[in-house]
């Protein structure tokens, strides 16, 4: 058995040498927000963060995951508390069928923590990885920006 | 097919030889793996032991130091990129490894790792042989440090006996003023480049091209130098290096371009790229020299 810390909690799992991450985490743990449409490392809708950096899940083996902390869209938000990225795609219609928007939370989230306070340019680099089929990138960048405005305030709030 | 395999994880580069040579052509240096988990799932490769590398103490990140800027293989192209403001050499770097695959996959994927995989087409073996890098070596019976140019020698294979990791990529810093450029034709930024040119030109003391390195990517079974190009540019005054030139280097390069037709691209294809890229990054690579001597 493997010890695998996902979403704040830790998980013995049996795994197998050649198991993605990917898999792991849905068959395994029940995450199915964690997508995977293209499984060669290209769409990045399987994108969890492994110690808060992005990782394609699909192209990973899990037991590259041992000891590390894995994220998925289920540890940013709830559906009753939703994370201010969550709220902002839904505030600017940053999807149409959704398939695609956990991974780019998530990409979202790795990259604002980084550059809290990014140019229109940089969030279109940052989302370059994410093929969004329905082709809703100009709202995509948008709820980013609105995501990190929203991140940013939050800041301010705490601060004080 | 694919073959299960067993999962090792040595704990120092020392036991990861170690264990190489036991179990020789059977056992898979596993880095970053995103070339090879897609080779495995595709029955593309098979092996018996997957030795991991990805847990290795001490042979990742970046040290800029008097003589030498010092890349730990296990570095990821994510790292590269972020080292971009550490001076021109990295700045040069980490735009390359922008180029690569996605921001989510440029975390996983490391600089040795791309080496190793010796694809003709990898981005960073160009530039590093313009640059005069050195891989630095670990076997079983000691260390050892080649030159990147004689790293790769076919897809997929490279000088590293199989007692042997690679542990460090080292650049020179140079003494003097250098620049260097790298450029490609791809389709999309996912792809891999059809074509790819390097160039690293430095100045003398009287506003000449010193020292001058041409390197072609995927227009060989391993990234090729040029040096007939080289040895065109070198002892040229900056301001003499026209149009008609470059194009005469570019004419150059291409004869020394061996491509093959694929999928991608075909030969002439490739070859008349050669012509482009290497007439823009040497013109590019003129073009900063110009601005520091102004």
């Amino acid at each position: 058995m493997t010890e695998l810390r996902v979403n704040g909690q830790v998980h013995e799992v049996q795994i197998k040498p050649h198991d993605r991450l990917s898999d792991v985490l849905r068959e395994k743990l029940g995450l199915y927000g964690v997508r995977v449409s293209c499984a060669e490392g290209e769409c990045g809708s399987c994108t969890v963060l492994i110690d808060g950096q992005p990782v394609t899940a699909c192209l990973v083996l899990a037991m590259k995951a041992e000891g590390r902390e894995v994220t998925t869209i289920e540890g940013l938000g709830t559906p009753d508390d939703l994370h201010p990225i969550q709220e902002a795609l839904i505030e600017e219609q940053g999807f149409q069928c959704g398939f695609c928007t956990p991974g780019i939370a998530m990409v979202t989230k790795a990259f604002l923590d980084r550059n809290p306070d990014p140019s229109e340019d940089e969030v279109a680099s940052a989302v370059s990885g994410n093929i969004c089929r329905c082709g809703a990138y100009p709202y995509i960048v948008r709820s980013v920006l609105t995501a990190a405005r929203k991140l940013r305030e939050n800041a301010v709030v705490e601060d004080l | 097919m694919r073959t299960p395999f067993e999962y090792l994880r040595p704990a120092t580069p020392h036991e990861a030889v170690v264990m190489k040579a036991r179990y020789g052509a059977q056992a898979q240096f596993w880095a970053g793996g995103t070339d090879l988990m897609l080779a495995w799932r595709q029955g593309r490769v098979a092996f018996d032991y997957c030795i991991d590398l990805g847990f290795l103490p001490g042979i990742d990140g970046i040290a800029c130091e008097d003589e030498w800027i010092r890349i730990g293989a296990m570095t990821t192209l994510d790292d590269l990129d972020r080292a971009s403001s550490r001076g021109s050499l990295l700045e040069v770097l980490g735009g390359t490894a922008r180029l690569m695959c996605t921001p989510q996959t440029r975390t996983i994927a490391t600089v040795g790792g791309n080496l190793c995989y010796a694809a003709p087409s990898a981005d960073l073996s160009p530039l590093l042989i313009v640059l005069d890098a050195e891989a630095v070596i670990t076997g079983s019976t000691g260390q050892r440090a080649i030159a990147i140019a004689e790293f790769a020698q076919a897809p997929n294979k490279t000088a590293l006996a199989d007692d042997e990791i690679l542990v460090e990529v080292r650049i020179p810093i140079p003494t003097g003023r250098q620049e260097a450029c790298y450029r490609r034709i791809a389709r999309t930024s996912v792809d891999i480049a059809l074509t790819g040119v390097a160039v690293a030109l430095t100045l003398d003391g009287e506003g000449r091209i010193g020292q001058a390195r041409i390197a072609l990517g995927a227009v060989a079974p391993f990234p090729l130098r040029s040096q007939a190009t080289e040895k065109m540019l070198e002892g040229t005054v900056l301001a003499g290096v026209d149009g008609a030139l470059l194009v005469a280097a570019g004419e150059r390069a291409a004869a020394d371009a061996r491509p093959i037709s694929d999928l991608r691209a075909s030969a002439d294809y490739r070859r008349q790229m050669v012509r482009v890229l290497t007439r823009r990054a040497i013109e590019q690579a003129v073009g900063k020299l110009m601005r520091e001597v102004a």
